[in-house]
């Protein structure tokens, strides 16, 4: 009965597949060879990392870059359409190799970017649900289409090498995934459409658990915050504009709501254990206590783009403002954090020197055990209040973000293009951050056939802050398959 | 020197008159008879993805120089806006890519033996099995 059943499920299975259009699979790739100038990073000082003789007041981290050539990116997409007598369907599966991915070398990364059923009733009506990168301005669901994109070397947010070494994270600026999206495009006029999307996921990924917990697998989202977020916009493929030439163009605006993970250090930091310090008898330790806080942060970021060509000349921007309710707690835990860390690492460690000193001179006392022990619990504290410091070296006092970006591309022929872009962003969260990050780019495409596109590119990127400018070249080449 | 001044003159007219038109053409059991202007523009920037019937479009590009430059120009674009537009498309999953042949005599086969199919080519004799919808003057 079993064999019989199977065997009428694998007939089933078949049929149901034999219904569909043909599977496609189709993909690109990209690779570059880069080249960076050396460059120094100055930090202010801390009791960590020492001083500078040279720079007093400062710590300077001198990189000294060399040339490399990398497969930056190899996307495989399957796609199979299904027609009903109720709409139609698709399945979508996107599949993503970074960084020279090899398993066996353990170099790169290789991930289910995106997997996702769609419904669409209509045009004006669609539903997504699965695993995706929901529309958030322009460029946040294109931002690894390389061959969609003139650059090597993307704007700072979109850029997943600044991601990766952990400058800049995407996250906190732009939704990274949603699970479910109702969007469509109503036309207006037979020339402009009006789109919107409306969509809601998972929190974001530091709330998603390591490992299996409870009936939880690893990889589940298993707090209660969730993400809400939503575009809307007017688009055109052309309207008539200047003699015999179309303007085509896009407007919107974006918006989610989710929780900014900062528990690490509002609510998981050895200050807010407060018997842990009371119980090291060190003079004003105390005083420095913080009581825990709730690191939930509600968030909100809202963004605005815009992209207009006319005659093979586009030009396009974007504006991310990241802004947070209801945290002033939070502001005056962050103002104090650092310092009381820092004082007590300054405390604790003296306060351990002197009772060193003490066992040391006078080795034989009768209270040399309890001081050893006390010893023991101070060195203990200094251990995980360092590696504290260490993680949290660059936490700001502050949670606010803002991103601006402008781009002008102009196409002297079909085949060659040539761009010129800037992008200016400041994240309070971060020390290193918190003033002005601008990063200033050029280059040129060329497009030998419909499928290559050979990219060549110069970035300029500068933190004023810490007295970072690095200046960079690159070309490479996009392929689609 | 007039000659040749001549010879260039009569070259050139030559030459452009090869691409004076463009038409649009469809297989010959496709119930359709004629699209105007919005209609093409709407399939090839992908946003009409079936015909009235409820079958699926084929949008077929040509590859043809002087073709595609005549047709694209005529919606006041350029070829690469629309590949633009196919390839966010594609990506995202939100539709397919128009096949792309190499000249007219490819997609004139193609449309001929594809019902639902749709192309532009620089010929005007496109046989039996396809028919002109449309003409770009």
């Amino acid at each position: 009965m079993r064999k019989f059943l199977f065997l009428l499920f694998l007939i089933y299975a078949s049929v149901l597949f034999s219904q569909g259009e043909d599977l496609r699979i189709y993909g690109y790739m990209q690779a570059y060879g880069a080249y960076f100038s050396n460059y120094t990073v100055e930090y202010p000082v801390n009791p960590l990392l020492g001083n500078d003789p040279n720079k007093p007041g400062k710590f300077v981290k001198e990189i000294d870059y060399k040339p490399y050539f990398t497969a930056q990116q190899l996307n495989l997409f399957f796609t199979k359409n299904f027609r009903g007598r109720w709409g139609d369907f698709t399945a979508f599966v996107n599949l993503e190799a970074t960084n020279n991915f090899s398993a066996k070398q353990n170099f790169g990364n290789f991930k289910v970017e995106e997997v996702f059923g769609k419904y669409g009733i209509d045009e004006e009506l669609n539903i997504k649900f699965g695993y995706f990168i929901p529309p958030f301005n322009n460029l946040n669901e294109i931002k690894n289409r390389m061959p969609l994109l003139p650059f090597l070397f993307r704007p700072t947010i979109y850029e997943s090498y600044i991601n990766e070494i952990n400058i800049v994270i995407q996250e906190d600026f732009v939704p990274q995934k949603a699970n479910i999206q109702i969007y469509g495009g109503i036309p207006l006029s037979s020339d402009i459409t009006f789109n919107y999307a409306l969509y809601g996921g998972n929190a974001e990924q530091s709330y998603y658990s390591n490992q299996a917990l409870s009936i939880f697998p690893a990889g589940i989202d298993t707090s209660k915050y969730k993400l809400l977020g939503g575009r809307i916009g007017l688009e055109s493929y052309g309207i008539p504009f200047i003699a015999d030439q179309d303007l085509i163009f896009k407007v919107g605006i974006s918006g989610t709501y989710d929780r900014d993970n900062r528990n690490k250090y509002l609510n998981q930091s050895i200050l807010n254990n407060q018997t842990q310090i009371a119980s090291l008898g060190v003079a004003g330790l105390t005083n420095l206590y913080l009581a825990p806080i709730d690191g939930n942060l509600q968030r909100y970021r809202l963004g605005a783009d815009f992209s207009f060509t006319i005659s093979g000349l586009t030009i396009e921007g974007e504006v991310v403002q990241v802004k947070y309710f209801n945290n002033d707690p939070q502001i005056a835990y962050m103002n104090k954090y650092r310092d009381n860390l820092q004082n007590a690492l300054l405390l604790v460690g003296g306060a351990a020197k002197t009772l060193q000193m003490e066992i040391l001179t006078n080795p034989t006392s009768p209270d040399n055990a309890v001081k050893v022990l006390r010893l023991s619990s101070m060195q203990s504290f200094i251990d995980k209040a360092r590696n504290e410091f260490r993680e949290n070296i660059t936490v700001g006092k502050e949670f606010n973000k803002q991103f601006y970006y402008i781009s002008a591309n102009y196409n002297i022929t079909e085949d060659f293009q040539i761009y010129v872009s800037y992008d200016f962003s400041k994240d309070l969260a971060d020390l290193r951050l918190d003033d002005q990050v601008h990063m200033f780019y050029a280059g040129l495409n060329w497009k030998p056939t419909y499928a290559f596109v050979f990219k060549l590119q110069y970035a300029r990127q500068e933190v004023k802050k810490i007295n970072y400018l690095l200046n960079s070249y690159f070309f490479g080449a996009s392929l689609y398959f | 020197m007039k000659k040749i001044y001549l010879f260039l003159l009569g070259f050139f007219f030559i030459s452009n008159l090869s691409i004076a038109q463009v038409y649009v053409i469809l297989n010959s059991n496709n119930s359709i008879e004629n699209l105007n202007k919005t209609d093409i523009e709407n399939i090839y920037t992908l946003k009409k993805k079936n015909w009235d019937n409820g079958s699926k479009i084929i949008v077929i590009d040509n590859k043809d120089e002087n073709a595609s430059k005549k047709f694209y120009g005529f919606f006041g674009k350029q070829v690469s806006d629309f590949r633009k537009i196919w390839l966010r498309a594609q990506f995202s999953g939100e539709g397919q890519a128009p096949l792309v042949l190499n000249n007219d005599d490819e997609v004139i086969q193609k449309v001929s033996n594809e019902v639902n199919s749709i192309g532009f080519v620089t010929k005007k004799d496109v046989g039996k099995n396809a028919k002109i919808a449309f003409q770009i003057e």
